[in-house]
């Protein structure tokens, strides 16, 4: 539910300012609510802003001399390091993150993905609606406007709009996928959340598991992860009387963000913890590679 | 050819990576004025404002790899990468020093006027939030500062300038909300939004 307190929250992570014992709180409520996440990455760019009060000022020589005599020919890091943490709104509060496992009411969960089931179908049928009214009048305006700059001009913004309109649907449309896939967890009666927490060097890397013991499956919602090398895949195991039990390989998109659905594992009973490691593309049987995010009780 | 800024530090970026030096002088030769003046205004002392400016570039060199262009810019994340050390910087300070540190009402607010802008986007873009900040109350202009440029926490805001927490929150929450408001058309048409 979005309130003005979760926008002062938003306001004051943008700014770097621990949130305290109100972090978990508010990453909690962040990862359900896109006001907030938008807002939150608004509120980066109006920080960002401020610097632009600061009067620019030129370093000494020496400086310049100093950086480039001292580059190493080092490999590049294709992960985040704590020095390249970037604390725009891709971070969530880490105290949230720190491991703790909760059991979650199903009837909420069922019913908040009730509700976004709805909302997203209602607003996919609005945003169809509304590109077949301007699809109509698009074409309304080329028999009237003929050589009218005036109507090329309109014709041209509803050309724009109609392209931002197809846009907002496709992203309702993958919203609409991306929940329909929760729900098939989240409304099992058993369902649990456990937070992940990342490891270095993805210590920026967070994420969620949803699993249903009963149904013998999860959902893994994780972003700030690298994008690995071609032929590297993310792996997810859970572990049951203390051995690591594979549960699927994933990629993380461009973003770093991943929606990953783990099936069939009913052999798995009720996870101990869960763990994402580094692994050849295609999985292993036994874990091999850095663990990047881990999540226990 | 990429001739817009954005695109052509993206380009410096790619380059980096690929270890070439020349890269990270052209990168250093477009931003260092204002990451310095970003840094001497936090942090009050040439000297190790300096230093953070070296250790940015450094850092740019070694993690040039963990830049996202689909979540900003290059400036912002040079400026985010600069804000954070130089607050590190400032909280680990001795008490004395920080209280030496001078106010943000005694650093000037315009640029100046040192050729330090690479290309009128940015001056565009540098003007228009100057205006914007000038347009915030005093009251949650302060606080934001106080907050951004001295690292201060909402507790700290609240002591400092003898206001209860709960209207630090709502100053900072209004101010950044108004700055919204005015830089949003800015940011959209940007390039580097995208």
């Amino acid at each position: 539910m979005h309130s003005e307190k979760f926008e002062e929250l938003a306001a004051l992570q943008a700014l770097g300012i621990p949130l305290g014992v109100e972090a978990e709180e508010f990453a909690a409520h962040l990862a359900g609510c896109g006001v907030c996440e938008a807002l939150l990455a608004d509120f980066s760019d109006s920080v960002a802003a401020l610097s632009a009060t600061a009067a620019p000022a030129q370093p000494s020589p020496e400086v310049r001399a100093r950086i480039l005599g001292s580059l190493t020919p080092t490999p590049v890091s294709s992960t985040p390091s704590s020095e390249a943490r970037d604390p725009r709104p891709q971070s969530k509060p880490s105290a949230a993150m720190s491991g703790s496992r909760r059991s979650v009411a199903p009837w909420v969960f069922a019913a908040a993905a009730a509700i976004l089931f709805f909302v997203l179908v209602t607003d996919d049928a609005r945003l169809r609606r509304e590109r077949e009214d301007l699809r109509s009048q698009a074409a309304a305006l080329r028999v009237q406007s003929g050589e009218g700059e005036d109507f090329r001009k309109q014709a041209a913004a509803l050309r724009e709009e109609k392209a931002a309109l197809s846009e907002r649907l496709a992203s309702a449309q993958k919203n609409l996928a991306r929940r329909d896939l929760q729900a098939r967890v989240l409304e099992s009666e058993d369902v649990l959340m456990l937070f992940l927490q990342g490891k270095a060097p993805q210590e920026r890397a967070r994420g969620r598991v949803f699993w249903s013991t009963k149904a013998g499956r999860g959902i893994v919602v994780a972003g700030n992860l690298s994008v690995l090398p071609s032929g590297k895949q993310y792996e997810l195991w859970a572990f049951a009387g203390g051995k690591p039990v594979p549960a699927g390989v994933f990629d993380a998109d461009t973003s770093g963000r991943v929606l990953f659905e783990s099936k069939d594992l009913s052999r798995i009973g009720t996870p101990e913890k869960f763990a994402v490691t580094v692994e050849a593309r295609g999985g292993v049987e036994a874990p091999t590679g850095p663990i990047v995010l881990v999540g226990a009780p | 050819m990429n001739s817009h800024p954005a695109d052509l530090d993206r380009a410096l970026i790619t380059r980096i990576e690929g270890r070439e030096a020349d890269a990270l002088s052209e990168l250093y030769d477009r931003h260092s004025g204002r990451l310095m003046g970003l840094c001497q205004r936090i942090l009050g002392d040439t000297g190790e404002a300096e230093e953070v400016l070296q250790e940015v570039f450094l850092w740019v060199w070694r993690s040039s790899a963990t830049f996202d262009g689909s979540r900003g810019s290059v400036l912002a994340w040079l400026l985010v990468g600069t804000r954070s050390r130089a607050i590190d910087r400032v909280r680990t300070r001795r008490p004395a020093v920080r209280a030496g540190l001078r106010t943000v009402e005694t650093v000037p607010d315009t640029p100046s006027g040192e050729d330090v802008e690479a290309d009128s986007v940015s001056r565009e873009w540098e003007g228009l939030c100057r205006s914007a900040i000038a347009e915030l109350p005093e009251n949650q202009r302060r606080a934001l500062e106080l907050a951004y440029f001295d690292g201060l926490t909402h507790q700290e805001i609240s002591e400092r300038t003898g206001t209860p927490l709960g209207t630090v929150k709502t100053r900072v929450r209004l101010g950044l909300m108004k700055l919204r408001d005015l830089i949003r058309p800015y940011v959209r048409r940007s390039p580097t939004d995208a």
